[in-house]
C-alpha cells in the first residue's frame, strides 16, 4: 500500500511546470511530426497493399498485366480514400476540442483566440491535403493509364469510353461539377478545420468546465455531420418525391393531370445538364455552408459569453504575448536539451 | 410597442430554481459524480456517431443498387434502413436513459432515510412538497442531456418515417387509383383518416422522451420514497418499471385484439358479427370504415398519452403521501 509523501509547495510548483512543459514539448513533436509519420506510414502501407494481394495471380486471368495495374491502381485508391475519410473525420472532432479553449472571458477576442488555435491545429489539416493531393496523383495516374500511352501500356476498360462519351456530351456542365469538386477537395480540410473550430468553441459557451467542454464540442461537431447527412437523404428523398408527384415514370404522367408532364418534355442533354447542375449546386451549397456558417458560429459565442461571461476579458495583446513567450520559452528549452547542443 | 405588449416568460416553480436549497444541494452532488457525468456526457456523442456512421455505411453499401434500380429505390432503401437503425439505437438507447434516470432518483429520499436526515431536513421551514420535488426536478435536470439525445432520436425518426410513408402512399395507393377516383381522393378528403392517425401518432411519438422521463423519474422517486436503504429503491424501481412494461405491453396487445375484434370483426361485416347487437345494422360504406379505423387508432394513441400523463400525476401524490408518513 502507497504512503502519501507530503511535498512542499515549492515542489509541488516545480513539478505542475515541468509537467506543462513536457506537454508542450510533446505537442510540438506531433505537430512537427506528424506530416513525415503520416507520409510513411502511407507509403508503407500502399507498398504492402501492391504488393501482397498480387503475390498469386487467380487462374482465367487472360491480361496479366491489366489486371495487376488495375488492381493496384483500385486498390491503392481505396485506402487512400479511406485514409483521408478517416483523417478528415478526425480533423473534424479534434478542431472542434481545441477550439474549446477559445471561449473564455467576455467574448471579445473569440475570433483572434480561434486564429491562433487554428494556426497551431493547422498542420492536421496539411496531412489531410498531403493525403488528398496523393489521391489527385493516383487519379491522374490512372487518367494516363487509361487515356494515354505515356505510362507505357493502354489499358481497356467500358468504364473509361463511358467517361470520355459522356464528357464529349456535357463537357461543360462535368467540367462546372468537377471545378467544384476539386475546389472543394483541396480546400476542404482547411475550411472543414475552420468550421469544427467555430462550432466547438460555440458549443463551449454551454459549460464552464472543461470536461464538459470537450463532450460538448464533440457533441456539437457530430451533431453537426449528421445533419449535414440527414439532409442530404431527406432533401435528396423529397426531391424525388416532388419529381415523381410530378411525373409518375411508369406512365409519364404526374398526379396532378392537369399539368403538363414536365420532366418528359425535357430533352434527355437537358434533363442531364439539370442533374450535372444539381450536383454542382449541392456542392457549392456545402463549400459556402462551410465558408459562411463559421462567422456566424463565432458571433453566437460571442454573444453567448458577453451574456454569460466566462472569466475575465484578458485583452488579446496580452494573451497573444504569453503564447508568444510560452513558444519562446519551450523553444529555448528544447534546444538546451537537444543532444546536438550537449 | 416593446411596452404595450406584455412579456411572455415562462415561470418555472421555486423548487426548480438554483435559489432553492434542496435544489441547489442535489445538484452540487450530482455533478460531483465523475462517472454518472462522463455517462451522461457521452451518451450524445456515442449516438450521433453511431448513428451517421452507420447511415454512411448503409449508403455505401447500397451505392451498387443506384446503378441497377434507380435513385427512388436507392433512397428508400437507404430511408428504411435508417428507420431500422433509428428504432434499434432508441431501444437500446431508452433502455439506458430508463435504468439511468430511475437508479439516480431512487436514492433521494432513501438515501436520506439511510443515512438518517430525512427527520433533519423536514425540521426546516421548506415544506413537504418543495423537498420532494426539488429533488425530483435536480435528479431530471442534470440528466437533461440524455433526453436532449433521444428527443433528437425521435425527431430523426420521425421525419424518415414521414418521408417513407410520402413514398409508400405515393407509389403504392395513388398511383395505382383512377384519375377519377384521385380527383374524388383529394376533394372528398379521403386523404383524412391516414393523415389523421399518422399525425397523432408522429406526435405521440415525439412527445414520448420527456414523458418517459417523467414517468420514470416518478417510479424512481416512488421506489424511494417506499424504500428504507438506496440499495432497496433501485431494486424496488427497476423492477417497478420492468413490471409497468410487460403490464402495458400485454394491455396493449388485448386492447388492440379487443377493439380489431368490435371493429373489424363485427362492425364492419354485420352479417357474420358475432356479437348480436352488430347483426342488426347497416353495413358501413367504405370511407366509414377509413374514418372509423383512423380515428380508433388515434384516439387509442391520444388515450395511452393521457393514460401516461395520468400515471404521472398519480405517482406524484402517491409520492407526497407516503414522503408524508415518514416522519415529522
Amino acid at each position: 500500500m502507497a504512503t502519501g509523501a507530503t511535498l512542499s509547495p515549492q515542489e509541488i510548483l516545480r513539478r505542475a511546470a515541468a509537467r506543462r512543459q513536457s506537454e508542450r514539448r510533446w505537442q510540438r513533436r506531433i505537430r512537427v511530426g506528424c506530416l513525415p509519420a503520416l507520409l510513411i506510414f502511407t507509403c508503407v502501407l500502399l507498398s504492402f497493399l501492391n504488393t501482397v494481394p498480387f503475390v498469386d495471380v487467380p487462374s482465367g486471368i487472360v491480361d496479366l498485366n491489366s489486371f495487376l495495374i488495375g488492381g493496384r491502381i483500385a486498390i491503392s485508391l481505396q485506402a487512400l480514400f479511406l485514409l483521408q475519410l478517416m483523417g478528415t473525420w478526425a480533423l473534424g472532432l479534434v478542431g472542434a476540442v481545441v477550439a474549446t479553449r477559445a471561449a473564455a472571458g467576455q467574448g471579445r477576442f473569440v475570433a483572434e483566440r480561434l486564429a491562433i488555435l487554428r494556426n497551431r491545429a493547422s498542420f492536421l489539416a496539411w496531412a489531410v491535403l498531403a493525403l488528398r493531393l496523393l489521391f489527385l496523383a493516383v487519379v491522374i495516374m490512372t487518367l494516363a493509364f487509361l487515356y494515354t500511352p505515356v505510362l507505357g501500356t493502354r489499358l481497356d476498360s467500358d468504364l473509361a469510353s463511358s467517361i470520355w462519351l459522356a464528357i464529349q456530351l456535357e463537357p461543360l456542365e462535368i467540367g462546372v461539377v468537377l471545378f467544384v469538386m476539386l475546389v472543394s477537395w483541396l480546400f476542404g480540410p482547411f475550411l472543414r478545420l475552420r468550421y469544427s473550430m467555430a462550432l466547438g468553441a460555440l458549443a463551449a459557451t454551454w459549460s464552464r468546465r472543461s470536461d464538459s467542454r470537450f463532450w460538448l464540442a464533440i457533441s456539437a461537431r457530430l451533431a453537426a455531420g449528421l445533419l449535414g447527412m440527414l439532409l442530404v437523404l431527406w432533401g435528396g428523398a423529397l426531391l424525388n418525391l416532388i419529381s415523381y408527384a410530378l411525373q409518375n415514370p411508369n406512365v409519364g404522367q404526374g398526379i396532378p393531370y392537369n399539368l403538363p408532364p414536365v420532366i418528359a418534355s425535357l430533352s434527355p442533354l437537358a434533363q442531364g445538364t439539370a442533374s450535372w447542375l444539381a450536383i454542382a449546386a449541392l456542392l457549392a451549397l456545402y463549400v459556402a455552408g462551410q465558408v459562411f456558417l463559421p462567422p456566424l458560429a463565432i458571433a453566437l459565442a460571442r454573444l453567448r459569453l458577453a451574456r454569460l461571461g466566462h472569466g475575465p476579458d484578458k485583452p488579446f495583446a496580452e494573451v497573444y504575448s504569453q503564447a508568444h513567450e510560452a513558444q519562446s520559452q519551450e523553444a529555448a528549452s528544447l534546444a538546451e536539451t537537444s543532444p546536438e547542443s550537449s | 410597442m416593446i411596452q404595450i405588449i406584455p412579456r411572455m416568460k415562462l415561470r418555472i416553480p421555486a423548487w426548480a430554481g438554483v435559489d432553492h436549497p434542496i435544489f441547489r444541494l442535489e445538484i452540487q452532488r450530482l455533478t460531483r459524480n465523475r462517472s454518472l457525468n462522463f455517462l451522461q456526457y457521452s451518451f450524445n456523442p456515442l449516438i450521433f456517431a453511431g448513428i451517421g456512421l452507420t447511415i454512411l455505411f448503409v449508403a455505401v453499401a447500397l451505392s451498387s443498387t443506384l446503378a441497377f434500380s434507380g435513385a427512388d429505390n436507392f433512397l428508400q432503401g437507404v430511408l428504411g434502413w435508417t428507420i431500422g437503425i433509428l428504432a434499434s439505437v432508441q431501444v437500446v438507447a431508452g433502455a439506458f436513459a430508463n435504468v439511468l434516470v430511475i437508479a439516480q432518483i431512487s436514492a433521494s429520499i432513501s438515501g436520506e432515510i439511510e443515512l438518517q436526515s430525512w427527520r433533519l431536513l423536514r425540521t426546516t421551514t421548506l415544506n413537504l412538497k418543495e423537498i420532494v420535488f426539488a429533488k425530483l426536478a435536480a435528479a431530471l435536470l442534470n440528466l437533461r442531456l440524455l433526453l436532449v439525445g433521444l428527443l433528437v432520436l425521435r425527431i430523426v425518426t420521425t421525419v424518415s418515417a414521414m418521408l417513407m410513408v410520402a413514398y409508400v402512399l405515393l407509389r403504392q395507393i395513388l398511383y395505382s387509383m383512377s384519375t377519377t377516383s384521385l380527383q374524388s381522393f383529394f376533394s372528398e378528403y379521403q386523404w383524412g383518416p391516414i393523415l389523421v392517425p399518422v399525425a397523432v401518432c408522429a406526435f405521440a411519438f415525439m412527445t414520448q422522451p420527456p414523458i418517459q422521463f417523467a414517468l420514470n423519474g416518478v417510479i424512481g422517486m416512488l421506489a424511494s420514497a417506499y424504500s428504507r436503504t438506496r440499495a432497496q429503491a433501485v431494486a424496488m424501481g427497476l423492477i417497478g418499471r420492468l413490471a409497468l412494461w410487460v403490464l402495458s405491453a400485454l394491455f396493449n396487445i388485448a386492447a388492440s385484439y379487443g377493439l380489431g375484434f368490435l371493429i373489424l370483426g363485427n362492425w364492419m361485416q354485420p352479417e357474420s358479427a358475432t356479437i348480436e347487437a352488430f347483426r342488426n345494422l347497416p353495413r358501413p360504406s367504405e370511407m366509414q370504415i377509413a374514418w372509423a379505423i383512423g380515428l380508433t387508432i388515434s384516439l387509442y394513441v391520444l388515450a395511452i398519452l393521457a393514460a401516461q400523463l395520468g400515471m404521472i400525476l398519480l405517482g406524484a401524490g402517491m409520492i407526497l403521501r407516503r414522503a408524508r408518513q415518514l416522519g415529522v
